[in-house]
Order: C-alpha cells, then sequence, then structure tokens
C-alpha cells in the first residue's frame, strides 16, 4: 500500500494572474466517450513525434490499433477504430499554421478484434520506452513531446503535473477523477523501471474532487512508493513546468537548461495513464477533451477518439451553426485560433474554445509596465516589445527572449490589448532561426578553411618531394658525368 | 495566442485620471477663482483641436485616438499647472505644444520620451517668465466672475493676483525668522494650519491619488518616492528653522502633491520598472529641492521632471529584475546564461 | 610691449609642450592598445554566409570580407541575400545598398544533386567543392552531402558528363513559420498599409 503525504506549497510563484477560471460549465455534465464518427483523419507529420510516413495504403482495411503512421522519432500512431483507408491527401489541420497537409483518411465501420500490444511478465526501462514508441505515447499537456525521450537512465524524481492552470480546461481535472488508478499505475510503472526515487503530484486547491480519487488510488495501490501531493494555489501559469518544479520542489531550473538535466522528468497525469493502459495492451486511441465556452450549449468533457473531425465534436455539445465565432484549440492564453471545423482532433488536443470573437482593437503600448508585474519569469515584455517589433532581435536575446515560456500573461494583462506572446513567439522563432543559419556558416567556413590547408600543406609536400628529387637527380647526374669521365680517360 | 476579453484599457485608465483630477479642480476653482475652469475649457478644446490636426496630418484615424482621453489629460494637467489668471493664449500656446512638440512629433502616444505638460510648462516658463511669476492668484482674495474674465482676455490682470508661498521664501522671507514669516497672512490665515488656499487643493490631489492608487490604475513607487524623497532632504537642511524653505512648505506649496500623483506617475515618459520608478521619484525630488533653493525659479518640479526623463532609459536599464534561472538580469549585451 | 611678447613665447611654449605631450600619450596607447589581426574583417566575415562560391569575383568569403574592409562594394554577395547587404551596411555605419544580383534566383536556397546514373567517377567535382562536400573517390560514385552543400554551384561547370544539377533544399514537412502579428490595427493609413508605430 503507497502512502500518500499531503502538504502545502512554500514556494510562492512569481508574477502570474488571476483570470476568471471558467471551469464548472464544463464539469456539470458525466464525461462520456464519444460514438465512433463516419471518419477519422490523421496528419502524416502533425500528429505528433515529427515527420512521418504512411504505414498503409489506399483500400487496406485496418483494425482498432493497427499502426498506421511512423514517426521521425520512433511514434507509431495507431488507428482510433476500425474502418478502411479511403484516402491520403491534403486536409486543413487544427495547427497554428492552418495546414493544409497530407493525411490519412479512415472511413470508419462496424467495429471488429481490435489489434492489441503484447503483454509481458516483466518490465525494463528500454523495454518501457519501446512501448511506448509502439503505443504512439507523447506528452498530452500540449506540447506533444515524445515521451520515451525524457526517460535517461540519470532521472531521480517524477512530478505529476495535474495544476492544469489555464481558464476553461478541465480535462486533466476529469481524468484525474475518472481514471486515477491509471495515473497511479502509470507513475508507479515508470518509477520502478527507471530507478526514481521520489514521486510528487502537483495539484491546484481548486480541484478538490481529483485530489480525493487520486489519493483513493495511492492508497489502493500496491507498490511501497511515497507520493507528496503538494496544493498549490490556483494562479496562472503555475502548471508550466518550470513553474510547478518551483512550487513543488523548490528548485529553479536554470535557463537553457531542461528538467531532465536536473534528473526531473515532468508528465501529465493522461500520459501516465496511457503508459499505463499501453502496458495493458492498449495503443492510444482517445483522450479527454473539453469542450466549452460562451457558443457552446452544452459545455462538457468528452472522450475523444483521436482523428475525429472538430465539427463533429461541436454538434455532439449541441453547436449547429458557426456563424462568426472564433474556435479555439487549447486555452484562451496559449491556444491559437483555427478557422477549419473540419481539421481533425490530435493527441495533443485538450480543449475546444467556442465563443465570439475576442480580439479588441490593438492601441499603442504606454508602458504601464503591468505586464512586466504578470511575467512569471520575471522578463521586461514591454521592452522586449519595443525590441521585437523594431527588428532588434538580438538585443531582445540579450535581454532573456529565449527564456519566455510564452505562457500569454502579459497578454492578459495588457490594457492596449498588444498580442505580446505572439510577438515573443515570433521572435524566438526568428533567433533561433538565426543562429541554425550561422551554425551553417561557421560549418562551411571550418570545412573551408580546413580544405584550404589541406591543399597547402599537399602542395608544400609535393614541391618539397620535387626538390628531393631534383638533389636525387643531380646527384646521379654528376655520378655518371664523373664516371664518364674517368672512363674517357 | 488569443486573449482573454478584458475590461481593461488604455482609454479606461485615462478617464480614472481625469475623474481623479477633478475635487482637485473643484477646490482649486474655490479657492483661487473661475479663472482655472476657463482655463480648462480653453486646454480642453486646444488639445482636441491640435490632436486632430496632428492625426490628420499623420494620416491616423481621429475619432478612435481622441477618444483615448490621453490629449484632454495633458490639456487638463496643463491648466492646473499654469497660473490661474492666465490668458487664454497662454493656455492655448502651452497646450498646443504639449501635443503638437511633446506628443505628435515624436510618434504619438507611447513614445513621447519627455513629459509633454511639464514641456509645454518649461517653455511658457522661459519664453513668458513674466506671465507665469505675476499671475498667480492670492488664495485670500479670490477673484469673481468677472475680474476672471478680465484675466482670461489678458486685459489688465488685477490685484488679485500675488505672489506664492514659494515665491516668498525666496524673494521676501530670507532675512526675516520663522516667527516673522508666520505673521504674514497667507499663513496666518490658513485653517489648516500651512497654507492659505493651497493647502486645500494640495489636500484635493491627495484624495484624487489616493483613490488611483487604490483603483490600481498606478504603483505607489513614484509618488512615494518623490514625496519621501523631498520630505527627507528639506528636513534634514531645515534643521534650522530660520533659514531657508520649511519641510511643510515644501511639501504643500507648489506643485509638489500633484506631481506626485499625476506627473511623476505618467507610464510613457517614467521609469517602467518598480525599483526604477521609485528612483525616478527620489531624483525629481532631489533635482527639485536643489533648484528650488539654489536655482533661479520658485518652483522647480518641471525643470526636475524633464531631467528625470532623460534619465529614465538609464534607470531602466539598471533596475532589470533578475530573469528566473539566471543569476542576474542580463546587463547589455553578453549576458552569460 | 614686452608683456604681449612674453605673452606670445608663454603661448607658444604652452602649445608646444601640449603637443609633446599628446604625442607621448599616443605612442603609449598605439603600443599599448594594439590590437593583431584585424577585427574589422573578422566581424565582416562573421555577416557573410560562407558560401564560399566565388560570385563576388574573390576566392572566397575571407578575401571578400578584407576586400570590403579595405573599400570594396558591399552588395555583391547573392547568396547572402539583401538582409546580408544590410547588415554589413549596419556594421560599417554607411548607406544601404540594393543587392547586385538577381533577387529571385538569389533568394532559393538550394543544393547540388548529383544524378547517379550518370556519374562516371571522375573527382573533378570533389576537387572543385570548396567545402568537401561531396563523398567520392576515382572510379567509385560521387554524392552530395546535402547538410554541408552551401550551394554555391561550383561543381557544375567541372563536370565533363553535365550530371549534377541544382535542385531546391527540401525543409522538412512540419516546419512553419510563426508569423509576426499585426501592430496596431486601428493605426491602418487611408491606403489600408499599417504603419509601424
Amino acid at each position: 500500500m503507497s502512502e500518500c503525504q499531503l502538504r502545502q506549497s512554500t514556494h510562492p510563484l512569481v508574477g502570474g494572474i488571476h483570470p476568471e477560471t471558467h471551469k464548472t460549465e464544463s464539469l456539470k455534465q458525466q464525461c462520456m466517450m464519444l460514438p465512433t464518427p463516419p471518419e477519422l483523419i490523421f496528419p502524416l507529420h502533425f500528429s505528433g513525434g515529427g515527420p512521418g510516413h504512411a504505414l498503409v495504403s489506399v483500400g487496406d482495411r485496418v483494425q482498432q490499433g493497427t499502426p498506421i503512421i511512423q514517426t521521425e522519432s520512433g511514434i507509431v500512431h495507431a488507428a482510433s477504430r476500425a474502418g478502411v483507408v479511403t484516402a491520403i491527401s491534403e486536409h486543413p489541420l487544427a495547427h497554428p499554421s492552418q495546414g493544409p497537409s497530407v493525411c490519412l483518411f479512415i472511413r470508419t465501420d462496424s467495429a471488429g478484434p481490435s489489434l492489441t500490444l503484447p503483454l509481458r511478465s516483466s518490465w525494463t526501462a528500454e523495454a518501457l520506452r519501446q512501448r511506448a514508441m509502439e503505443a504512439g505515447i507523447l506528452g498530452l499537456g500540449g506540447a506533444g513531446f515524445p515521451s520515451h525521450q525524457k526517460w535517461g537512465d540519470t532521472l531521480h524524481t517524477l512530478l505529476i503535473n495535474g495544476a492544469e492552470c489555464e481558464p476553461y480546461l478541465t480535462a486533466d481535472d476529469t481524468l484525474m477523477q475518472q481514471d486515477a488508478d491509471a495515473v497511479i499505475q502509470g507513475a508507479v510503472a515508470l518509477a520502478e523501471n527507471l530507478n526514481l526515487t521520489r514521486i510528487v503530484i502537483g495539484i491546484e486547491d481548486n480541484k478538490p474532487d481529483a485530489l480525493e480519487q487520486l489519493k483513493k488510488a495511492i492508497a489502493e495501490s500496491s507498490s511501497s512508493y511515497l507520493f507528496e501531493v503538494v496544493v498549490v494555489p490556483t494562479k496562472y501559469p503555475s502548471g508550466g513546468e518550470r513553474q510547478l518544479i518551483w512550487l513543488t520542489l523548490g528548485l529553479e531550473i536554470g535557463s537553457g537548461r531542461r528538467p531532465v538535466d536536473h534528473g526531473i522528468v515532468v508528465h501529465n497525469p493522461g500520459t501516465l495513464a496511457a503508459l499505463a493502459h499501453s502496458i495493458d495492451g492498449n495503443p492510444l486511441i482517445e483522450r479527454v477533451v473539453t469542450v466549452t465556452g460562451d457558443a457552446v450549449p452544452a459545455p462538457q468533457n468528452v472522450i475523444v477518439p483521436i482523428g475525429t473531425p472538430i465539427r463533429h465534436i461541436l454538434n455532439h455539445a449541441g453547436v449547429d451553426s458557426y456563424g462568426d465565432l472564433q474556435l479555439t484549440v487549447g486555452g484562451p492564453l496559449m491556444g491559437f485560433t483555427v478557422h477549419a471545423t473540419e481539421a481533425p482532433v490530435v493527441k495533443t488536443t485538450n480543449c475546444l474554445l467556442l465563443r465570439a470573437p475576442t480580439q479588441q482593437p490593438i492601441e499603442p503600448c504606454i508602458r504601464c509596465g503591468l505586464c512586466a508585474e504578470a511575467c512569471p519569469v520575471q522578463l521586461q515584455p514591454q521592452r522586449l516589445f519595443q525590441m521585437v517589433s523594431h527588428g532588434a532581435l538580438a538585443a531582445a536575446g540579450h535581454e532573456g527572449l529565449a527564456d519566455c515560456i510564452e505562457c500569454a500573461a502579459c497578454n492578459a494583462v495588457c490594457p492596449s490589448h498588444i498580442p505580446l506572446a505572439s510577438w515573443f513567439q515570433h521572435g524566438r522563432y526568428s533567433l533561433q532561426e538565426e543562429a541554425q543559419q550561422t551554425a551553417i556558416a561557421d560549418q562551411a567556413r571550418q570545412r573551408f578553411e580546413a580544405r584550404q590547408a589541406r591543399l597547402t600543406r599537399l602542395a608544400q609536400e609535393q614541391e618539397a618531394r620535387r626538390k628531393a628529387r631534383r638533389t636525387q637527380n643531380s646527384d646521379m647526374l654528376a655520378k655518371v658525368r664523373a664516371a664518364r669521365g674517368a672512363k674517357s680517360e | 495566442m488569443i486573449q482573454l476579453p478584458s475590461n481593461r484599457s488604455t482609454s479606461g485608465v485615462m478617464a480614472q485620471v481625469l475623474l481623479a483630477l477633478v475635487p482637485g479642480m473643484l477646490v482649486a476653482t474655490w479657492v483661487f477663482g473661475p479663472g482655472v475652469l476657463l482655463n480648462v475649457l480653453m486646454a480642453s478644446l486646444t488639445a482636441w483641436g491640435s490632436e486632430a490636426l496632428c492625426l490628420r496630418l499623420r494620416k491616423r484615424p481621429v475619432i478612435v485616438r481622441l477618444t483615448d482621453h490621453s490629449a484632454l489629460l495633458t490639456g487638463w494637467l496643463l491648466a492646473l499647472s499654469l497660473p490661474p489668471a492666465s490668458p487664454w493664449w497662454l493656455i492655448s500656446l502651452a497646450v498646443a505644444t504639449a501635443i503638437v512638440l511633446g506628443k505628435h512629433l515624436y510618434g504619438g502616444l507611447g513614445q513621447n520620451p519627455l513629459n509633454p505638460a511639464m514641456l509645454a510648462y518649461c517653455l511658457v516658463l522661459i519664453s513668458a517668465p513674466v506671465s507665469m511669476t505675476t499671475l498667480w492668484i492670492d488664495p485670500l482674495a479670490t477673484p469673481g466672475i468677472t475680474s476672471a474674465w478680465m484675466a482670461f482676455l489678458g486685459t489688465a490682470p488685477d490685484a488679485a493676483t500675488g505672489a506664492t508661498a514659494l515665491s516668498l521664501y525666496r524673494n521676501d522671507f530670507t532675512a526675516l525668522t520663522a516667527i516673522e514669516i508666520a505673521s504674514h497672512p497667507l499663513f496666518r490665515e490658513a485653517s489648516l494650519g500651512l497654507i492659505a488656499g493651497v493647502e486645500w487643493v494640495a489636500l484635493a490631489y491627495l484624495v484624487g491619488g489616493l483613490w488611483l492608487l487604490f483603483r490600481g490604475v498606478m504603483t505607489w513607487h513614484a509618488p512615494v518616492g518623490l514625496l519621501l524623497g523631498l520630505f527627507v532632504v528639506a528636513a534634514f537642511f531645515a534643521i534650522d528653522p530660520d533659514s531657508g524653505t520649511p519641510v511643510w512648505v515644501h511639501m504643500t506649496a507648489g506643485a509638489t502633491v500633484f506631481a506626485a500623483f499625476f506627473i511623476v506617475t505618467d507610464p510613457v515618459s517614467g521609469a517602467t520598472s518598480p525599483r526604477g520608478r521609485l528612483l525616478f521619484g527620489v531624483g525629481v525630488a532631489l533635482l527639485t529641492y536643489l533648484i528650488r533653493t539654489f536655482g533661479h525659479y520658485p518652483d522647480a518640479i518641471a525643470f526636475a521632471v524633464l531631467l528625470m526623463n532623460f534619465a529614465a532609459p538609464m534607470i531602466d536599464h539598471y533596475t532589470r529584475p533578475r530573469i528566473v534561472g539566471r543569476d542576474a538580469a542580463i546587463k547589455g549585451s553578453g549576458g552569460t546564461s | 610691449m614686452s608683456a604681449n611678447w612674453l605673452n606670445l613665447v608663454l603661448g607658444a611654449l604652452a602649445l608646444t609642450g601640449l603637443t609633446f605631450a599628446g604625442g607621448i600619450l599616443l605612442s603609449f596607447a598605439v603600443r599599448h592598445f594594439r590590437v593583431d589581426g584585424n577585427p574589422l574583417v573578422d566581424s565582416i566575415d562573421a555577416i557573410l554566409p560562407q558560401t564560399q562560391c566565388g560570385q563576388c569575383g574573390h576566392p572566397g568569403c575571407r578575401p571578400y570580407a578584407e576586400a570590403i574592409a579595405g573599400g570594396e562594394l558591399i552588395n555583391r554577395c547573392p547568396p547572402g541575400g539583401q538582409d546580408t547587404v544590410d547588415r554589413l551596411a549596419e556594421l560599417l555605419g554607411v548607406d544601404s545598398l540594393p543587392l547586385d544580383a538577381d533577387p529571385e534566383t538569389a533568394a532559393i536556397d538550394q543544393v547540388a544533386l548529383i544524378i547517379e546514373e550518370d556519374c562516371i567517377g571522375c573527382t573533378k567535382c570533389i576537387q572543385a567543392c570548396p567545402v568537401d562536400a561531396i563523398l567520392g573517390a576515382a572510379k567509385l560514385m560521387h554524392t552530395v552531402l546535402p547538410d554541408l552543400c552551401t550551394g554555391c554551384d561550383l561543381c557544375i561547370a567541372p563536370c565533363p558528363v553535365d550530371c549534377i544539377e541544382m535542385v531546391p533544399r527540401t525543409m522538412a514537412p512540419n516546419t512553419w513559420t510563426p508569423l509576426a502579428p499585426e501592430i496596431i490595427s486601428s493605426d491602418r493609413t487611408t491606403t489600408g498599409v499599417a504603419l509601424h508605430v
């Protein structure tokens, strides 16, 4: 039986904001499974894990769980429901770029037997990584990082990110209430195989039901781990990786370094639950999605097969016409607008937010400094905005632009409604691109100089050899002449 | 990134500041006469007019920018800083200078390195020194509407004008002791025991400023920096009560309280970091004291503010907080990670 | 009268003394603050794209950097694009110039591609490549390593069977660019173009 140690966070978060949470609406209804949609759509390159290629062809019949996409990182995506592959062609995406990109289309039909992954009697770290790849497990918290890449040999602490600090989002809350056992099982499996010594759960104080369920699951778990449950005050962005590490462990991750460098691995509870299910043989083919917003008649959480078109889910929640409404995938701060409702849900889709358009007219910056107060990294967004919007990217880099976590807390407090985080995202991307170009140029310069040195050295050696030969020849000639001279005498 | 729709806006902030000026404006009218309101009216009209003209010349949308109230605020600040018996052309010139020279030539809202109101005040002070020194109303002889109107038109500003407390201390009181000074009507007639009339105006501005602090429109750093800074410096040098201007005169007279809550808190031209704002306020206090005591002009807030405006970028640079995850704020180029 | 002459003499002496003092200071400075090499050339070279293609008329990027430090025009590098010209202008404190190349062809990021069916293994392209980006040996297949290829196209001409061509560099299929947001949405001119604040 596992032990649970409950405590409050003793390291307050600097900066941050307290927006209205809008969470109660979507928690009223019971979370159910969405009925299978007629068509499922899977982007080849944007399902998570990098660019991929199709493992099946048009016309193939697939079962639920059949691998259909293999990505560069080793992640394999499986068909969420049985059906026939009808096409591989371009389609809009639920992605900031909007797509279109190549997608695999499956027309679903009646469920047959599903394909499962083999069970094992014992597990090792390597076997766990392999299983995570085969089951298509990546970070379900939004970034979609292939989970197996985080599971190195130098880890000692697992931090379960149950904060879910962004307004409107309740998917993790729902998952922790309904599937807490799987979350704890996944955590234990990871801890046992990676030789972790500490399991910490960070959870916001506005989730009492989830906390209860977690405590129950911990009590019923057959492992002997001590679970430290740290309750953090409700504040945005307490769920940011670095912020939560500070809140729960009191550790500040250095700029440019990652939590795994400090031996800490942070996971979304959904990712751990998916790991537990994959150990039982089930690849990751579904996730909890929050459907909410003022324009949704029946806000709720729903378990969605990956690849379901967004429109289908919105219809299920009572939406029949879209008009001028704004669809946000993700939360109101870190999400992005999507224009095509026929785009499919992918593994990182945690929320569908349908509201009246929210962009207010943008005004000039008056340097009020509210953004600097709100920044959880203690950057100076008003200075960074000045630099990035005028193209002074190097200066912005020196002021710490690379440390921006793009939480958009500064957006939320700006009285001039300036989209600061979008500027910083653009600036960071430009800086990265510039750094890449410089690295390529440096490499080319090095190779050129090495080649020049080699050619010079070869020419010198050749010259030296020629000189030696000439000396040898003239010596021989002298000897021959001398011999001839002696002969002719 | 999407926003959460917020009810905060730039025009809302400006409107609240305008509201906070109203108590001070009303009390100033009561103490100094209807000239104050006439000045405010003239300033408002000039502000709107010059702002609209500049926006049209710069090909910007006029109505949107006018309704952000920033021009109106500049106008009101000037109208309440300039002498109550000023003629209409003085007010108009000052406000037009502030809007055109102090704001739009630098690129409009959010771009001015100097406080536009203080820039115009200095310009008028240096260009029309006689008007700026002789048109202050004596609070004990508040004029009626007729003489205020005459003063507004610029014809024969009459005996209702008098010296201010600061100019008295500078020019007339140098040979007097504190007790002799106390018998001057300006101090003897003071109901709060400070300076007649002026003390009420300062109190009204204080109320307005505290309300703005309470509403979260501004932070406390700049006002506290100025008030505390001036208090400490003046108190230090006023140990001998017979020499120099006493602390309470420094704090009550002139534009001290007004500047503390409405001038040094201008976000565009001041410092932006909290520590920076504190230093900004203290800097203004020090310079004000120096210029008032050793300089040519009785009141020095405007010059002090302009000088500190020049220093604001450097203050910002050196008061950046430590970035989370680094050892220090990045100072200049080549910061280490 | 003599007082005036004295002043004149003293003045001349003072100025001469100051000049000497200045000269001594300068000679110390020249020795003490000497910098080896030419840091300006290094800065210029750091901006150039290192394609080593020779389109500027110089045999490589460093010779062009040295030429620029000596007064050469800054707009002769097509692979660097207008961006490089602007950055050089900013570094040197001169006005920027338009790029001295066809902007459309200069902008495409290209790599060389060897058509392997036609390659005869002559190593002429290997010898021509300034950054050793072609792998191969005599009478064995040659191939271009695209990550090392800078797109300078110096290998095209030497090939006796014309089996190398330049193709656009392929980006990974999941790359995308976050665009800069609008500046002030209400700050548009009457012509509809957003002006900078």
